[in-house]
C-alpha cells in the first residue's frame, strides 16, 4: 500500500474531536497498584484537565500495576498504553486520542499545538514484545517509481541513519517506539516521516523530484556514498540526473566521459578507455545490466556508447570492491538502465550537432514495462560536402540502440529482458574501412523469498569485433578480432540476521577470444590466417557479511573464491629454459584437444571493509583486498585504438594479482549540506604483463613472446569537497597518485629499464577537477567544469647516431619524459525548462555549451614521423580550439 | 593507423598536429661506438658522440685518442689503428668459429667492453631472383601513378645450422654518362653505391627447412638502371644479440610515423662501461660471417620503363644538370655534370663482373 493511500486511514481517527485546555510544563508522576487502566486514565484526565477519548472495551480487564513519570502526559500516556497494545496522539492541546492496534503500515496524523500535521507511519507487530527491530524498504521516485540508490534515511535524534543501495534497499536498527527519520535523495525533495516501530518491519518511500520545482540546483555532488551505512569506500555513483547541465563535447551527455570529473579517474578525449588510480585501460572491468562490455566508446573514443535517455546511473569501484565483483586490478563500473516502471509512458529526445538521440520509457501491460532508446550519427553529411576528395572519399558512422523490458512476474519476482547493440563503421581516405561493435544481450531474475531473502540471477551474453579491411591494387587485406563472453550468475541478499547483512552468490563465465583472422591476398601470395582461437573458463564463489558491531563499528567481511581454465584447443610452446621467449627458441609444442585444460589459475580473494564512525558527521574507513586478472589487454601503441587484442592466462602469461588497500575520511557539515572526503590509496600489482621494447602485438600469433612480465604499484590520495546545496553547487577535486612498474628477469631481453622502477604509462601525478553550477535565477543556471590532469608518461628520442649508414635514434628509458600538461574549461549556460509549474506534461531544456573555452591545445598523444632521415615528435590534439554547441532536450513526463 | 589521426581532426573540424620538443638535458659525455669485424675484413671501428639534432654522418663529433683492443678466445689481441678521426682499423680477419670482443679505453680514462660475440659461418647465397610487381601509388589526394617495380627475392642454402640470424645489406655499381656528353660519346662510368643505407633482417624458425627465402627490396625503374645495375648483396651471419640490436633499428625505420605504432623503445647493444653496467654505452660491435652475390638488372627488366626514369626517383641523375623548364635566372650546374669520373666512388674501368 502506497503512502498517500495510506493516509486516506487518517480519516479513521476523526471522530473523537473534542477541545479542552491541557496542563503543560509539568512534571507528571504517577504510581499506580493493580488499578483497572480505564481507572488511571480518567485520574489523569481529572489531575490535568484533559480529555481522553478510546473506546472502552479497548481497556476493559486491563490492568496496570507501575510507576510512571515523564515530562509531558503525551510520554506519560504512551508508557502507559504501550503493553495493553495502545498508544497516544494529541489532537489539540488539551485532547488527546488513544489509538488501538496499529497494523503495519498504517498512517495517522497529528496535529501540534502550533498546527503543524505530523504524519505518524506505524511499523511491525504492536504483538511484538522487543526492544530493537529493523526497518528496512525501498525509496523510489514518486513519478516512474525507479529506485534511488544513494537515498538516506537518518533519524536526528538518535544520530543514526542507512543510505540505499544501487536497487535503492535501505535496512537500519532501531529501537521500538517513535522515531522522527529524515528522508533524503540529492534531486528530491526532502520528506519527514514519524514512525512507530513496534517490530521488524517494512517502509518504502516515493520521493518526489525537486528538478521541477527549481528550487535547487541539479549538479549537487556526485559522491553519494555519504558514509552513513556501510564500509564502502573508493566508491563513486553518478545519476543520469546529475550530469544534465554538466557541459560535454557537442553537448552529448555522456555518463562515462564524465567519470573525469571524479578524482582518481582519468581519460582524455579520443581515448577509448580510462585509468583509475593509475591502472591501465584494460584493468577495468564495466558492467552495463550485468552483462560485461568490452568497447564502451564511440568515434575513436570521442563519445561513449551509453544514451544518456536510458542509463539511470552508475557505480564505479575504484579500488578494493565487494566480493561481488571480481576479475579486474583496477575498477569495476557498473551501469544500470532505467527499468521503466512508470506510472505513463515518458521520453525524451536530444537534437545535437553529429548525432541525435530518442529514449521512451513506460507500462505495456500492468506488469510489463518498456526502455527503449536509440542513437544515430549523421556526420557524413558534413564530410560529403567538403570540398575536399580526402574528405569526400571518407564515409563514417555510428550508432547504438538500447531495449529493456521488465515483467513483474508476481510482486515477489520480476524478470528483465535487455538488448543492446553499437556500431561503428568508417571509411578512411585511402580506402581502408575499420568496423567495431558490441552485442549485448541479457536476462535477470529478482525474486523476494521472503522480506530477508533477496536473490538476483543473470544470463548475460555479450561480443564485440573489429574489423579492418583495406584494399588497393597492390593488396587486399581483412583483419578481424573479437571477444566474446558468455556468463551466468547468481546473488542472494540475506537482510536481517541480528546486525548482519550476508551476500553470497557465483558467477561462470565461457569467455571466447579470437585474436585474429587475416585475410592477405597481393602479387606475392593469397593466404588467410587465422591466429589460434583461444576459449576459458572464469568462474567465481562469494560471501560477504557485513557485520554492525556496534552503533560506531562495521566491518563487511568477504570471500571469494575464483577460479580460470584456458581450455583446448590449443597448442602450449615449450622454449629453452633460461631463453627469452622467441621462435628460434622454440622446442617443443603440446596439443590439446577441445574442452581439455590447457592450464588452469585460482585463488581466493579476501576483503575487508572496516568503519569507524567517529560522530554522526565524521566516519574513517578501512578497506583491504585482493582481486585476479586472467583477461589481459594486449595493446602497447601510445593511444588505445578500437582493434583491442584480448588475451587469456596461460602457461606463459600468468593472473595478474593484485592486492590493494585504503584509508579514508569522510566529514560531512549538514548544516552547510558540505561534504569533505580524504582517501588514500595502495595498490601492488604482481606478475604484471608489459611490453618488451619494440613489441609487435598486432597480427602476432605468438603474442606471449612480446611480453614480459613484473610488478606494479600505484599509490596516492584523494580529496574531495562538495557543496551540494544552494545557489551555487558542485564540488571540487585533487588527486595526487602515482604508478610504476618494475619488470626485472635474468633474461637481459625481458628487463625493462634495466630491471629499475619506471613511470608506468598512466603515471598522472596531479589531477584536479572544478565542477559546478551557479543559478543565475530560478530558470537559467551557469555550469563549468576545469580539469587538469599532469601530462603522461612517453619515450622520446632524446639523441641520434649513425650506425653503417643508418640514423639511429636513440630513445630515452622508457617513459622518461611526458608529454605537456592538460587542462579545460568547459561552460554551459542552461535554460531549464519554461515553467515552474510541477505537473507540466513537458519539460524542455536547452544548453548553450562551449567546449575548451580557451582553447587549449591539449596533447591526445604524441607519436614520431620521419620525415626523410628526421624523426620529428609530433603533438595531435583533437579538439584544439572551443567547440561551442546548443542541446536541445525535450521529455514527456 | 595515420589516416584514422586525419580522420578525427576532420570530424572535430577543430584538431591539430604540431611538432613537440621536450627540453632535453644531453648528455655530451655519452659515447656510441659501432664496428665490425668479419671473416672477409679486419676489425673496423667508429667511436663518436650522440646528438641533439639530426645531422649528417659526416658532421658527427668523433672521438680521436682511444686505445682500441681486439681480443679473440684463443688470447690473441691486436691493438686498431686510428686511420683518421674517430676511425679504428684493424690487419686481421675475423676466424669463423671463434668469439671476439673489444675493449675501448676512452681519453677520460673512461673503459668500455663489448659482450664477446662468435663469429658464425656464413651459408652461401643460392640465388637471387627477381619478381615482376606492379601497383598503384598516391599522387596526391585525386591522381594515382601506376607504378611496376621488380621484387629482389633471395634463397639461401642454409647448409649450416649455427646461425639462425641474417642481415642483409643491398648495394651495387651502377652504369651512367656524363650528363653533357649529350651524343655519348665517352665511355660510361661506373659508380658503386654503399650497401649501408638499404639492410633488412631476418630470423630463420629452428626447424625449418635448409632453405630459406627472403624478399629483400622493392626496386623501382629509376635512373640508375637505365645503363645497367649490378645489384650487389650482402649477407651477414648474425649473433642473436646482434639481430635483437638489427631488428629493433629495422623497426625503427619502418613503424615511426603513426600514433597507433608500439612506442618506440630504447635500443640497446652489447657495449658497456667496465665500472658501471647502468650507465648506457650506446652502439654494437658485431662479429659476422659475410657472403655475396650480385645481380645484374638493366631497363629491360622492367615491364615499363619511363623514358624519363627520374622523375620517380629520388636519385635523380640529370635533372640538376640542367635548369627547370622555363627558368630565366643563373644557374650554376654541379662540378660532375661535365666528367662522370667526379661523382664519390666512380670509375671508368668496366669491373670485372660486369656482363658484355
Amino acid at each position: 500500500m502506497s503512502i498517500i493511500k495510506r493516509l486516506s486511514v487518517l480519516t479513521l481517527f476523526f471522530f473523537l474531536v473534542v477541545l479542552q485546555g491541557v496542563k503543560s510544563q509539568s512534571k507528571y508522576d504517577y504510581e499506580f497498584k493493580n488499578v483497572s487502566l480505564d481507572s488511571a486514565i480518567h485520574l489523569i484526565e481529572v489531575d490535568n484537565k484533559i480529555r481522553v477519548y478510546y473506546l472502552p472495551e479497548w481497556v476493559d480487564n486491563q490492568k496496570i500495576n507501575n510507576h510512571y513519570s515523564s515530562n509531558n502526559l503525551k510520554d506519560l500516556l504512551d508508557n502507559m498504553l504501550y503493553n495493553v497494545g495502545l498508544s497516544c496522539i494529541i489532537y489539540s492541546s488539551n485532547t488527546y486520542i488513544l489509538i488501538k492496534q496499529l497494523n503495519d503500515g498504517q498512517v495517522i496524523e497529528e496535529h501540534t499545538s502550533t498546527g503543524e500535521v505530523i504524519k505518524k507511519i506505524t511499523v511491525g507487530d504492536s504483538k511484538v514484545d522487543v526492544k530493537e527491530a529493523t526497518i528496512s524498504g525501498r525509496v523510489f521516485d514518486v513519478e516512474n517509481k525507479l529506485p534511488l540508490p544513494g537515498a538516506t534515511i537518518y533519524s536526528k535524534e538518535l544520530k543514526k541513519g542507512a543510505a540505499t543501495d544501487i536497487d535503492g534497499y535501505y535496512e537500519m536498527i532501531l529501537p521500538t517506539g517513535e522515531h522522527a527519520l529524515i528522508i533524503n535523495s540529492l534531486g528530491y525533495h526532502q520528506e519527514n516521516y514519524n514512525i512507530i516501530l513496534q517490530s521488524s518491519g517494512t517502509i518504502d518511500v516515493s520521493l518526489l523530484s525537486s528538478r521541477n520545482t527549481l528550487d535547487e540546483v541539479i549538479i549537487k555532488g556526485l559522491k553519494m556514498d555519504n558514509g552513513d551505512s556501510e564500509g564502502q569506500m573508493s566508491k563513486d555513483v553518478l545519476k543520469i540526473e546529475s550530469l544534465e547541465y554538466v557541459p560535454t563535447l557537442m553537448g552529448e551527455k555522456d555518463v562515462v566521459k564524465s567519470m573525469n570529473l571524479l578524482p582518481g579517474v582519468v581519460s582524455g578525449e579520443g581515448s577509448n578507455g580510462y585509468s583509475v588510480r593509475g591502472g591501465g585501460y584494460g584493468q577495468n572491468l564495466i558492467f552495463l545490466e550485468n552483462t560485461p562490455l568490452y568497447n564502451s566508446s564511440h568515434l575513436f573514443g570521442l563519445f561513449s556508447v551509453f544514451n544518456s535517455g536510458v542509463v539511470d546511473n552508475l557505480t564505479i569501484f575504484k579500488g578494493t570492491m565487494p566480493a561481488k565483483y571480481g576479475g579486474r586490478v583496477s575498477s569495476v563500473m557498473d551501469i544500470n538502465l532505467k527499468d521503466g516502471k512508470n506510472e505513463n509512458w515518458a521520453g525524451e529526445a536530444a537534437i545535437g550537432l553529429i548525432s541525435s538521440r530518442i529514449a521512451f520509457d513506460g507500462p505495456i501491460t500492468k506488469k510489463l514495462s518498456i526502455v527503449s532508446g536509440g542513437r544515430m550519427s549523421y556526420f557524413n553529411r558534413y564530410l560529403n560536402r567538403i570540398e575536399n576528395n580526402d574528405i569526400k572519399n571518407s564515409q563514417g558512422s555510428f550508432y547504438d540502440a538500447n531495449a529493456k523490458l521488465f515483467y513483474a512476474v508476481s510482486d515477489k519476482s520480476t524478470l528483465s529482458i535487455n538488448g543492446f547493440t553499437s556500431y561503428d563503421d568508417f571509411t578512411l581516405p585511402e580506402g581502408e574501412r575499420i568496423t567495431y561493435s558490441n552485442q549485448l544481450a541479457s536476462a535477470k531474475w529478482v525474486q523476494e523469498f521472503s522480506d530477508n531473502v533477496h536473490g538476483d540471477f543473470d544470463l548475460t551474453y555479450s561480443n564485440y569485433y573489429s574489423t579492418i579491411d583495406s584494399e588497393d591494387s597492390l593488396q587486399q587485406r581483412y583483419v578481424k578480432n573479437s571477444i566474446s563472453t558468455f556468463s551466468a550468475k547468481g546473488h542472494l541478499s540475506l537482510l536481517k540476521l541480528e546486525n548482519h547483512q550476508i551476500n553470497l552468490g557465483f558467477e561462470s563465465n565461457l569467455i571466447q577470444v579470437d585474436p585474429g583472422r587475416v585475410f592477405l591476398s597481393n602479387p606475392f601470395e593469397t593466404s588467410l590466417t587465422q591466429i589460434p582461437k583461444e576459449s576459458g573458463v572464469e568462474s567465481a564463489l562469494y560471501i560477504s557479511d557485513e557485520y554492525k558491531l556496534s552503533d560506531k563499528i562495521t566491518i563487511n567481511l568477504g570471500l571469494r573464491y575464483s577460479y580460470f581454465a584456458l581450455l583446448g584447443p590449443g597448442k602450449e610452446y615449450i622454449y629453452e629454459p633460461n631463453m627469452p621467449r622467441r621462435s628460434s627458441t622454440l622446442i617443443d609444442s603440446l596439443t590439446y584437444s577441445e574442452g581439455e585444460i590447457i592450464q588452469s589459475y585460482g585463488g581466493l580473494e579476501p576483503r575487508f571493509f572496516f568503519k569507524y564512525k567517529i560522530n554522526n558527521s565524521l566516519d574513517v574507513k578501512f578497506n583491504l583486498g585482493r582481486s585476479r586478472q586472467y583477461l589481459h589487454l594486449m595493446s602497447n601503441s601510445a593511444s588505445i585504438s578500437p582493434l583491442n587484442i584480448w588475451k587469456l592466462s596461460s602457461s606463459h602469461l600468468k593472473p595478474q594479482v593484485a592486492d590493494q588497500m585504503a584509508i579514508g575520511i569522510f566529514k560531512k557539515i549538514d548544516k552547510k549540506n558540505i561534504e569533505m572526503s580524504y582517501e588514500f590509496f595502495y595498490r601492488h600489482i604482481n606478475d604484471l604483463p608489459d611490453f618488451k621494447n619494440g613489441a609487435v602485438l598486432f597480427n602476432n600469433s605468438n603474442i606471449e613472446n612480446q611480453l614480459v612480465s613484473g610488478s606494479g604499484e600505484a599509490y596516492g590520495h584523494e580529496l574531495q569537497l562538495s557543496k551540494k546545496t544552494g545557489k551555487l553547487s558542485g564540488w571540487l577535486s585533487y588527486t595526487f597518485s602515482r604508478s610504476f612498474n618494475t619488470m626485472n628477469s635474468e633474461i637481459d631481453e625481458e628487463k625493462i629499464n634495466n630491471g629499475n622502477k619506471y613511470p608506468s604509462n598512466y603515471d598522472i601525478p596531479h589531477s584536479i577537477s572544478l565542477t559546478g553550477d551557479y543559478m543565475l535565477t530560478r530558470l537559467w543556471s551557469l555550469s563549468f567544469n576545469w580539469l587538469y590532469n599532469s601530462g603522461r608518461p612517453i619515450t622520446y628520442p632524446e639523441s641520434y647516431y649513425y650506425h653503417d649508414g643508418t640514423l639511429v635514434a636513440y630513445y630515452s628509458s622508457r617513459n622518461e619524459y611526458r608529454i605537456p600538461d592538460y587542462h579545460r574549461l568547459d561552460l554551459s549556460l542552461n535554460l531549464k525548462g519554461s515553467s515552474l509549474k510541477i505537473n507540466k506534461k513537458w519539460n524542455t531544456t536547452m544548453s548553450f555549451s562551449v567546449y575548451n573555452v580557451y582553447g587549449r591545445k591539449n596533447a591526445y598523444s604524441v607519436f614520431f614521423q620521419r620525415s626523410g632521415y628526421q624523426i620529428v615528435g609530433k603533438k595531435l590534439s583533437i579538439v584544439a580550439q572551443p567547440i561551442p554547441s546548443i542541446t536541445l532536450t525535450v521529455k514527456l513526463r | 593507423m595515420k589516416k584514422i589521426v586525419f580522420y578525427l581532426l576532420i570530424l572535430t573540424i577543430s584538431g591539430c598536429i604540431e611538432t613537440f620538443e621536450p627540453t632535453i638535458d644531453l648528455d655530451t659525455t655519452a659515447i656510441v661506438i659501432t664496428g665490425i669485424i668479419t671473416d672477409l675484413n679486419p676489425a673496423q671501428v667508429e667511436i663518436a658522440r650522440p646528438v641533439m639534432g639530426h645531422i649528417k654522418e659526416g658532421n658527427m663529433k668523433r672521438v680521436s685518442g682511444a686505445t682500441v683492443l681486439l681480443f679473440d678466445d684463443q688470447g690473441n689481441q691486436e691493438q686498431l689503428t686510428e686511420i683518421k678521426n674517430g676511425y679504428y682499423q684493424g690487419i686481421l680477419k675475423g676466424v669463423v668459429g671463434r668469439e671476439y670482443h673489444i675493449n675501448v679505453h676512452l681519453p677520460n680514462n673512461d673503459i668500455i667492453n663489448s659482450s664477446p660475440q662468435l663469429l658464425k659461418p656464413c651459408p652461401s647465397i643460392d640465388s637471387l631472383f627477381l619478381e615482376q610487381i606492379s601497383y598503384l601509388k598516391a599522387d596526391g589526394a585525386i591522381t594515382q601513378l601506376h607504378i611496376n617495380g621488380l621484387s629482389l627475392n633471395l634463397y639461401m642454402n642454409r647448409d649450416d645450422a649455427l646461425s639462425r640470424y641474417f642481415k642483409w645489406k643491398v648495394g651495387g655499381t651502377y652504369s651512367r654518362y656524363t650528363a653533357f656528353d649529350i651524343n655519348r660519346q665517352e665511355p660510361p662510368c661506373y659508380i658503386t653505391l654503399p650497401a649501408d643505407f638499404n639492410f633488412t633482417v631476418g630470423e630463420s624458425m629452428s626447424s625449418n627447412a635448409d632453405l630459406l627465402w627472403k624478399k629483400l627490396k622493392l626496386i623501382k625503374p629509376d635512373g640508375t638502371y637505365a645503363f645497367g645495375h649490378s645489384v650487389e648483396v650482402e649477407q651477414y651471419s648474425l649473433t642473436k644479440e646482434a639481430y635483437n640490436y638489427w631488428k629493433k633499428i629495422e623497426d625503427q625505420q619502418s613503424n615511426v610515423g603513426s600514433v597507433f605504432d608500439p612506442p618506440p623503445a630504447q635500443i640497446t647493444g652489447n657495449l658497456s662501461y667496465v665500472d658501471d653496467q647502468n650507465i648506457p654505452a650506446i652502439g654494437f660491435f658485431e662479429v659476422s660471417g659475410v657472403k655475396k652475390k650480385r645481380i645484374f638488372i638493366n631497363s629491360t627488366f622492367f615491364l615499363v620503363f619511363p623514358e624519363k626514369p627520374n622523375q620517380f626517383s629520388t636519385r635523380d641523375l640529370d635533372a640538376r644538370c640542367f635548369p627547370p623548364f622555363g627558368w630565366a635566372g643563373p644557374f650554376i650546374s654541379p662540378h660532375w655534370c661535365d666528367d662522370c669520373l667526379l661523382i664519390e666512388n666512380s670509375t671508368k674501368i668496366k669491373p670485372s663482373y660486369w656482363p658484355e
